[in-house]
């Protein structure tokens, strides 16, 4: 081969790659009359990624924005947040939707006139005590935030509790993440271990809750191979996971499953979810389903940041407005049919905004208050905490 | 006569030697020109004053790092732990600070630890004969290993200034003037200085600058030492563009350093070739691409993927077979 062809190959093969990356923007989009929502989202992929921006998306046309993504450090560091930002940054944007707290005070130093409600953080920093972005209660421009899933780690601490008695687990492990990291959920798993010993306190014996070892910290990586081996891992019916277990936990325990490393019949309860078969086929209360309670929060929540958001930016804020942080309603799947209803029929299971539980019309017409003079902040707090609307029993309907 | 001349400079030959000048300021030309024309179509001029404050603000910490690691990478060596030590340097400003209620003995410390920590990373190498990666990655998870204790034991992922001001350091002018003083000062020991010359020469073949004479400890030492005071410098703007530090400041620095070195056109196996302006031009064409790309309509979920693309097209157009880019 004559020499230096490749390399000519490979430039020409680059050159024609980049091509093809800038093409979409020769059809740029006309910029949408009520300017642009952007999300500092926390997610890159995966299925309440794809839900949410098919949402977001469909609710932002319905509402007259035009909708666009940056993405958050991968850490939550500030510096990172604000940079994503600022790149993203055009002089259309109106409103963003945070997903991320870190550098939030920042962020809205920096943009003044930008309006920020949250959506899928607990925003601990603004709200928690002594947090660094406390500062921004004081903006008139920050309107909240929808956590994902429960804001204090006690209520966490009840569903996997009810969890372990529902379903029988006599002994079980917990892992979590790093309390310096994630402080509610340290605070689940002391709360949990609160529950066990009130509950065992009364229980007869062959009824009692044991919880082997301690919490087991990972710092951010999945958990290894060898804690199944280590002291009686192996041996519990359940790992309560109040870590991210789906990515964490699920594919080393079905190896150790596998592997004959643990009890065969070891069960998952944990938070997370994603449409990938594997996962999905391990939901369940039928023989054989590793993960037997998964808690997930709609992909309906960022309503409730982007109506906030719109009545800021159209000058129709709710007369009652808190601004606060809010629970998210959670999905408790444990059962075959609740799986199979939530990828059948909701929007977290498909990237259909039609089939959204919280339609784009009743959150244009409804919810939002320069279509509905009548709507209250009380109102909008109800529907997103609306079990016979989110809840998996409406989607289980026929 | 003038004719010859011309058919010289753009001959063949021409373009081969220059080739890394070409990449590094053509990338940036490049840059400069296409999205002066692309920007105000999409409906945001790359050069109105907003977007021209972010961009001084993207390419401050980079740029002030990536002139910082100039001698350092013409010895042909590099430091993955540039990352880490911006991240723990601002850590302990931010803690120190709160503490205190300055800013400069959180400073003063971060310079002791850098000179220790480019003392032992210079030195290592030549004395143990062991690729200089080796110390630096070692260094990478120690200093992330205490980062993580510190934050454990304050029970957050994340500190912020208290009572001080830090609002100076997101000041355009003060980024732009820090940047200008650095690159005079590097300028001035690289181009100008015995120092500079030899550590291109340690760079362009070691085996002979040491066997001239050149003590290849003694100016790998002081080239990780001037590195590591700058990765302070950086530090304090990266700590000051939030005030605040977390668990993740400096995540990923160090590769960026390296794309910039590479996109403005530097060697990393070092040498002859090294310039300064390559920091420069590379750390401008890398935040061009951050701040430019996204304005034009491309999602930034691309940006790094055209970035990586440009990466690679940089890296043919100045690959040099018989030394190669990467550093020994």
């Amino acid at each position: 081969m004559k020499k230096g062809i490749m390399k000519r190959v490979l430039a020409i093969v680059a050159a024609v790659a980049l091509l093809a990356c800038a093409a979409p923007t020769m059809a740029a989009e006309a910029p949408a009359e009520g300017g642009t929502i952007m999300w500092l989202s926390n997610l890159t992929a995966g299925a309440q990624y794809d839900s949410a921006v098919a949402y977001l998306t469909e609710l932002c046309n319905a509402l007259g924005y035009k909708f666009t993504v940056v993405y958050g450090d991968g850490f939550n560091d500030a510096a990172g947040n604000l940079q994503a930002v600022k790149n993203g940054m055009t002089n259309d944007v109106v409103g963003l939707i945070a997903s991320q707290d870190g550098g939030l005070q920042a962020i809205m130093e920096e943009y003044p006139d930008l309006y920020v409600a949250g959506y899928n953080t607990d925003m601990n920093s603004v709200f928690g005590e002594g947090g660094e972005n406390a500062g921004v209660l004081e903006n008139d421009h920050f309107l909240g935030t929808i956590a994902d899933g429960h804001i204090d780690g006690a209520d966490t601490a009840k569903a996997y509790f009810d969890q372990c008695i529902e379903k029988g687990y006599k002994k079980v492990a917990l892992i979590n993440f790093p309390g310096f990291a994630y402080p509610n959920l340290e605070v689940a798993a002391g709360a949990f271990k609160g529950m066990v010993e009130e509950y065992n306190a009364t229980a007869a014996d062959e009824d009692k809750i044991e919880i082997v070892g301690d919490v087991t910290t990972l710092m951010f990586s999945p958990v290894e191979d060898s804690w199944f081996l280590d002291g009686d891992n192996g041996n519990v019916d359940a790992i309560m996971g109040f870590c991210a277990g789906i990515m964490f936990i699920f594919p080393q325990l079905t190896s150790a499953i596998a592997n004959g490393m643990c009890n065969p019949a070891m069960k998952l309860v944990t938070s997370g979810f994603d449409t990938d078969a594997s996962i999905i086929g391990a939901i369940g209360d039928s023989e054989g389903k590793v993960i037997s309670c998964v808690t997930v929060s709609p992909a309906e929540d960022p309503a409730y940041a982007l109506v906030l958001l719109d009545n800021a930016i159209s000058g129709n804020q709710f007369d009652d407005l808190t601004v606060e942080r809010i629970d998210a309603f959670e999905y408790i799947i444990d059962s075959d049919a609740d799986i199979e209803a939530v990828m059948s029929k909701s929007l977290l299971g498909k990237p259909d905004a039609s089939l959204a539980q919280i339609p784009v019309d009743m959150v244009v017409n409804e919810l939002c208050k320069k279509n509905n003079p009548e709507a209250t902040y009380e109102q909008l707090k109800a529907v997103f905490h609306d079990a016979s609307l989110l809840g998996p029993d409406p989607l289980e309907a026929e | 006569m003038e004719q010859t001349a011309t058919v010289k400079i753009f001959s063949k030959d021409w373009f081969r030697t220059h080739a890394s000048s070409i990449a590094g300021y053509g990338g940036v030309l490049f840059c400069i020109i296409f999205f002066s024309i692309t920007t105000p179509i999409a409906g945001q001029s790359i050069w109105s004053g907003e977007k021209l404050a972010t961009l001084i603000s993207d390419v401050i910490v980079l740029a002030i790092l990536s002139v910082g690691a100039v001698f350092v990478y013409s010895l042909g060596s590099m430091d993955i732990s540039i990352g880490k030590q911006v991240g723990l340097y601002a850590t302990i400003m931010v803690a120190i600070a709160n503490s205190t209620g300055s800013l400069i003995l959180g400073i003063v410390i971060s310079l002791a630890i850098s000179v220790v920590i480019g003392i032992v990373n210079g030195a290592t190498g030549e004395l143990l004969h062991i690729h200089s990666v080796i110390s630096s990655l070692v260094f990478m998870m120690v200093l992330g290993g205490i980062s993580t204790i510190i934050y454990s034991s304050m029970g957050s992922r994340n500190v912020a200034l208290k009572t001080i001001d830090h609002h100076i350091f997101k000041n355009t002018w003060v980024m732009v003037a820090v940047l200008v003083i650095e690159v005079l000062i590097v300028s001035f020991l690289f181009n100008y200085t015995k120092f500079g010359k030899n550590a291109k020469a340690i760079g362009a073949n070691p085996v002979a600058a040491q066997q001239s004479g050149i003590n290849l400890v003694k100016y790998k030492v002081i080239a990780y030492v001037i590195m590591g005071v700058f990765v302070v410098v950086a530090a304090i703007f990266q700590m000051g563009y939030t005030g605040s530090a977390s668990d993740s400041t400096g995540t990923g620095f160090e590769m960026n350093v390296m794309v910039a070195l590479i996109l403005g056109g530097m060697p990393l196996s070092g040498g002859m070739k090294s310039r300064v302006s390559c920091a420069v031009l590379g750390s401008f064409t890398f935040s061009l691409l951050n701040v430019g790309l996204p304005i034009i309509g491309i999602p930034v979920n691309t940006v790094n993927l055209i970035k990586g693309i440009i990466f690679i097209i940089v890296v043919l157009i100045t690959c040099r077979k018989s030394r190669g880019i990467l550093p020994r």
